[in-house]
């Protein structure tokens, strides 16, 4: 009986997996088929096989490909990361914000923007090392005989803290140059193009399938530090390793977003009311989930007010906040 | 004991909405003034639309003072031949030299647009956030600021209240400065500048305007160069203005009213294809700059098949004529755009 039990569990999270993975390559075709300019999906369909010359082919490959790969990437990199983080720190309000990867990407960022506008094409790259830059200092400074998360996640907010009050110190000194980094601190895709792609592809990939690897850890460190290593995992390497994937995930998103919020936070959150906490069925789900929410989330910023479009933030916060509230009042795991 | 808990608690709360309604009727009173002023100045300006110019500041001269309608609306008058100047705003500050204003105070100088007349002027602080304090303590008889920056707008009341006379402006477009060299040479008394300051650049720019074919009708697009957006500027814009005086079309205008810098599809740019793509730039080596931005167009495969980028008319435009208001080189503001649009008008 208990094994028929947990079979049909298992069948009912495999669908649900199913379920989100369709959805995402759903949502990659609304995407593509979605846009400023009216084309018809016949033409689309031409496009995407035969390359050609005529704008609107352009348009297919060089604008809206690049920029729906860019968004799956990113809604996929950082709901990972948020997801591992509130697995190792055992926290449900743990997101890439926590480990600094936002206010050291964001401050990096505008020290090239600000201090050295010729080098702007350097900032995301700035942008990566400021994020890892900031895990690692945070990692550092919660050091004492092991790093506990709770230290972490107070080390986390005093340096966000400090590095954001870094931020407004040079926007005050600086204020006629602010206007530039407007766009990225409140996160877009709007200039995205295959370049941006080729710089988060590599770490997206490497991290998936490096979380794919060993996410039965995070289960077993999900069950205390005590438990975890007595059945034989050494904590603090493996909460470390999963620090450092969770910072180089976010961080290669940010460097191509900007400062995108809510996804890191929300979605591991709306992903564990569908499918549960079980790291194995949960970290495959995440991957699609974050992507599906980004994808469609760009998609209606885009086309809401064409040809003008606006911050994808704003259209996640004032879609995606009300259905998981929503999601919240349905299920009641909380 | 409850009884007297629930007592108080009303009492705190029914002094909590006395005084509330109190400082409430204060600000509605100042509103409803404000309002009234800033409807004066609307009649006023419809009814000059018919005119060429619309009288943003309406500046009459008088004996020993000059009147204006300042960037609140309000109707002020400046005694002319102030000692004492302090001025917020490097832009204004250019302009004020140039009229022949000295100053005892300024703002942090930015090292791209020095004054040299002003280095010894103390300084109050940043545009974006002076000292209050400070320029009090200048004791001033004239404050020029503007609007732009929130902070210095809520100064402005302040300033009045200690009496302290104060010039509010809010500058966007040529007209807007020929109204202000008039102005500042009248408060300075320095009215012969008016002709050097401001008719002459008038009338190089209008000359301009007028030699600009009108059939030719090219498309534009202006774009602000930053690493994560596709910012416009649309016709509202100081540059957007310029393009249109000289008779070309932007891409970027739609009925939504928006501000002047909006993110703007990347596909729609590709289907309009502009004639001629204008980058606007905060960088200091606009040399440098332009060499790294045209190979990032030109590497770019969404750029790349732009009409603009392939025929070689994505310009680059310096920040001293193009960012930061030309002030008294509208004129030549003009022409390098003219040059570049229509080359066999004018020759280089």
């Amino acid at each position: 009986m208990d094994s028929k039990n947990i079979k049909i569990e298992k069948i009912k999270k495999k669908s649900i997996l199913f379920i989100f993975i369709f959805l995402s390559a759903a949502g990659f075709l609304i995407s593509i088929g979605n846009g400023a300019v009216k084309i018809q999906s016949g033409e689309i369909l031409s496009a995407l096989f035969f390359r050609q010359n005529t704008v609107n082919s352009q348009i297919i490959w060089n604008v809206r490909l690049p920029r729906t790969i860019a968004a799956s990437l990113t809604g996929t990199c950082l709901a990972l990361s948020g997801s591992i983080l509130q697995g190792v720190m055992r926290n449900p309000l743990a997101s890439p914000n926590i480990i600094g990867v936002s206010s050291g990407a964001g401050l990096m960022t505008l020290i090239v923007l600000i201090l050295f506008p010729e080098f702007y094409f350097l900032a995301p790259l700035g942008a990566f090392a400021g994020a890892l830059l900031a895990t690692m200092f945070i990692y550092f400074l919660a050091w004492k005989d092991g790093a506990k998360p709770n230290r972490i996640i107070l080390a986390g907010v005093a340096v966000s803290s400090l590095l954001g009050a870094g931020n407004n110190a040079i926007m005050t000194f600086y204020p006629d140059k602010v206007s530039g980094i407007i766009g990225f601190m409140v996160g877009g895709l709007s200039a995205t193009n295959w370049q941006d792609i080729f710089t988060i592809l590599p770490y997206a990939f490497a991290g998936v399938i490096m979380v794919l690897l060993i996410q039965n850890k995070l289960n077993i460190l999900m069950l205390g530090d005590e438990v975890a290593t007595g059945l034989g995992i050494n904590v603090e390497r493996t909460r470390f390793f999963f620090i450092i994937i969770s910072s180089l995930l976010a961080g290669a998103a940010v460097s191509v977003v900007g400062l995108l919020g809510f996804v890191g936070l929300i979605v591991p959150h709306m992903t564990r009311l569908f499918i549960g906490s079980d790291y194995r069925y949960l970290m495959p789900a995440t991957i699609f989930t974050g992507s599906f929410v980004v994808v469609i989330c760009d998609t209606l910023a885009r086309t809401m007010f064409a040809p003008v479009e606006i911050p994808v933030g704003i259209i996640m916060s004032a879609l995606g906040a009300p259905f998981f509230l929503y999601l919240l009042r349905r299920k009641a795991e909380y | 004991m409850k009884k007297t808990k629930l007592l108080s608690l009303i009492l705190s709360a029914a002094l909590v909405l006395a005084i509330a309604g109190c400082s409430k009727n204060e600000k509605v009173a100042l509103a409803e003034s404000n309002n009234v002023s800033a409807q004066e100045v609307k009649n006023e300006e419809t009814k000059n639309d018919s005119e060429e110019i619309v009288l943003k500041y309406d500046v009459k001269v008088g004996q020993d003072d000059v009147t204006f309608t300042d960037a609140t609306g309000e109707r002020v008058t400046i005694e002319k031949k102030p000692q004492r100047v302090v001025c917020l705003y490097n832009s204004y500050l250019d302009i004020w030299d140039s009229c022949g204003g000295t100053v005892i105070g300024r703002v942090e100088e930015s090292e791209e647009k020095p004054v040299e007349n002003a280095k010894s002027a103390e300084s109050v602080g940043t545009a974006s956030d002076p000292s209050l304090e400070k320029i009090i303590s200048l004791k001033p008889d004239l404050v020029i600021m503007t609007t732009a920056y929130k902070v210095q707008k809520e100064m402005v009341s302040t300033l009045k209240q200690n009496n302290i006379p104060v010039i509010a402006l809010d500058n966007d477009y040529k007209n807007d400065y020929y109204e202000t060299v008039k102005l500042f040479t009248a408060v300075t008394d320095r009215e012969d500048l008016y002709e050097t300051q401001a008719e002459e650049v008038k009338n190089n720019v209008d000359e301009i305007i007028a030699k600009a074919p009108a059939d030719k009708n090219y498309s534009v697009l202006i774009l602000f160069a930053s690493a994560k957006s596709l910012s416009v500027r649309d016709s509202n814009s100081m540059v957007g203005e310029m393009l249109k005086d000289l008779n070309t079309v932007n891409i970027s205008d739609t009925e939504m009213e928006t501000s002047d810098s909006k993110t703007f599809s990347m596909e729609k740019i590709l289907e309009e294809d502009p004639d001629f793509i204008f980058v606007l730039t905060m960088g200091t080596d606009i040399e440098k700059i332009k060499e790294r931005l045209k190979s990032d167009a030109e590497d770019n495969p969404a750029w790349a098949s732009l009409t603009a980028v392939k025929e070689g008319n994505y310009h680059i435009l310096p920040k001293n004529l193009y960012m930061y208001k030309p002030n008294n080189k509208y004129a030549e503001a003009y022409e390098n755009l003219a040059k570049i649009l229509y080359p066999e008008v004018f020759s280089k």
